[in-house]
């Protein structure tokens, strides 16, 4: 989904000034989120544990 | 008002001033500069003063509260409190909210028989940054206003600067204690997550939000965590795990205390902090931060996403209402996916685990506060302030954090040191703070006297 879509998608409506913003910053930003998959390589999944 | 809570407690007890005295002294000090460096979204005179000659009528029958009884103290308007409304510094927070009164946090201070004198500037709801076109106070550094206090906690950190109060109330998410503590040359710590409730201050981030004091010195800060501490039904995320008077743990020695440096780049003010703390007994040693980058990217996109999660529907209504700066901030969060938010929780856990190993061979960590002084005004970003503070990482593990005055720039604006350790304890970050300021003056300059 194009940076417009989701937050479209969220209910939300930025001037076209905002989203174009928003689009420019967005590439570095899924290069900083996905650099956390590499450092979560050998790291255990989510625990959920049935007792409080 | 340069003296320290500890001090002015002193004053109380031995008849040389007097509660109703410090009070008009603060409201005093308000008059002269409130209207030039932002500090006050509501002053609270008229309870501050009932309160005040209540403090002295206890005092003189017998009846102490301890070293807050009688003390002038603000409140960061992200807090409710009885003595009027919560803004949060936005046209959009729904006004009953602020209207809850007193949550825990205010309500322990109030107990300890503080007098309230008002609520202080911040940036919208903690985040963004100062807005022109919204009709409240432009916060303005004591040390030159030209440039920016901080932020988000803009006024409790100036206030305390300029003279106004002997403390004050401020919020951390990312960092919004100690950069404007550093930025503005006062003392600020962000406890330990848990340590201090939540419930009744508006939040930005619940997970990485927290609610600590402003001083001038660590020993102030030791007096108000100790009123501030222990665990409330109202928030599931404090813990009740037990303290003793913060200021009890306070010495003047760091013999034996490992300190671990994070080195930090041709900084020759850093580099003599290092070496006061050397004198003052501590072993140092060189340290890296496990998971820095990927720590920083958590609270950055952990923030965004929690705080879309409390504003989506007013920012789906009344996207207009918020300021610029503000929207598009909390906006950022919209673009985080459940997986991304996922994958920061697991980064948040791992880098818990590798900084305890860390804190198995170190028992504290110091690091500059931000990487310089004060931004001028006309230069301000949300980014760049991001980017200069080097505070989120510890809002990410937990762990508590403490800024103390260190030094000026080469034109003569304050410089802080962080201080952080292991969760919960908060009592060895406070009694390094207090080393280090028994062999220095910096905690004691006030803006009024030059110190180029």
């Amino acid at each position: 989904m194009t940076v417009a879509a989701l937050l479209a998608a969220a209910g939300l409506s930025p001037a076209p000034a905002e989203i174009a913003q928003l689009e420019a910053d967005y590439p570095g930003w899924a290069t900083e989120l996905s650099a956390l998959d590499e450092a979560l390589y050998e790291e255990p999944a989510p625990v959920f544990r049935a007792e409080l | 008002m340069v003296l320290t809570i500890a001090e002015a407690a002193v004053a109380l007890r031995t008849g040389r001033t007097t509660a109703v005295a410090l009070a008009e002294s603060a409201f005093a000090a308000a008059d002269k500069h409130d209207a030039e460096l932002g500090i006050y979204l509501s002053r609270f005179d008229g309870p501050a003063r009932a309160a005040a000659e209540r403090a002295d009528a206890e005092l003189a029958a017998g009846l102490d509260r301890g070293s807050l009884h009688g003390i002038p103290l603000a409140i960061k308007d992200l807090l409710a409190t009885d003595d009027g409304e919560t803004t949060a510094q936005s046209q959009v927070l729904d006004r009953a909210w602020g209207r809850r009164g007193d949550g825990p946090a205010v309500a322990r201070l109030r107990a300890a028989g503080a007098v309230l004198t008002g609520k202080t500037t911040t940036m919208e709801f903690g985040i963004g940054a100062p807005d022109r076109t919204k009709p409240f106070p432009f916060p303005r550094n004591p040390w030159r206003p030209t440039h920016y206090p901080g932020g988000s906690s803009s006024g409790s950190a100036s206030a305390v600067a300029a003279g106004l109060v002997f403390g004050s109330l401020g919020t951390d998410t990312a960092g919004s204690i100690r950069y404007p503590a550093a930025l503005c040359g006062v003392t600020g710590l962000k406890p330990t997550y848990g340590r201090v409730p939540k419930n009744g201050c508006v939040p930005l981030a619940p997970g990485f939000d927290h609610i600590g004091p402003l001083a001038r010195s660590a020993e102030d800060c030791a007096i108000l965590l100790t009123a501030l501490a222990g665990a409330d039904r109202g928030d599931p995320s404090s813990v009740d795990r037990p303290f003793e008077d913060y200021r009890h743990g306070l010495t003047e020695s760091l013999a034996g205390l490992r300190i671990g440096v994070v080195p930090h780049a041709e900084d020759r003010v850093f580099e003599q902090t290092v070496a006061v703390l050397r004198d003052a007994g501590a072993h140092t040693t060189p340290v890296e931060l496990p998971y820095y980058a990927e720590l920083k990217t958590v609270t950055k996109f952990g923030l965004a996403a929690e705080a879309f999660a409390w504003h989506r529907t007013n920012l789906q209504g009344r996207w207009s209402d918020y300021g610029a700066s503000t929207r598009m901030a909390i906006a950022k969060g919209a673009l985080v996916s459940a997986a991304d938010y996922v994958q920061l929780q697991r980064v948040r856990r791992a880098g818990q685990r590798k900084l305890s190993q860390l804190f198995a061979e170190v028992d504290l960590v110091v690091m500059p506060t931000a990487t310089g002084g004060a931004p001028k005004i006309a230069e301000l970003s949300t980014s760049g302030m991001a980017e200069t503070a080097l505070t989120s990482y510890w809002n990410a593990v937990g762990n508590p954090a403490l800024s103390v005055p260190m030094g000026f720039t080469a034109d003569g604006l304050p410089l802080g040191l962080q201080i952080a350790g292991r969760p919960f304890d908060d009592a060895t970050v406070l009694a390094a703070g207090h080393a280090y300021q028994q062999r220095t003056s910096w905690h004691r300059r006030t803006p009024w006297e030059s110190v180029r």
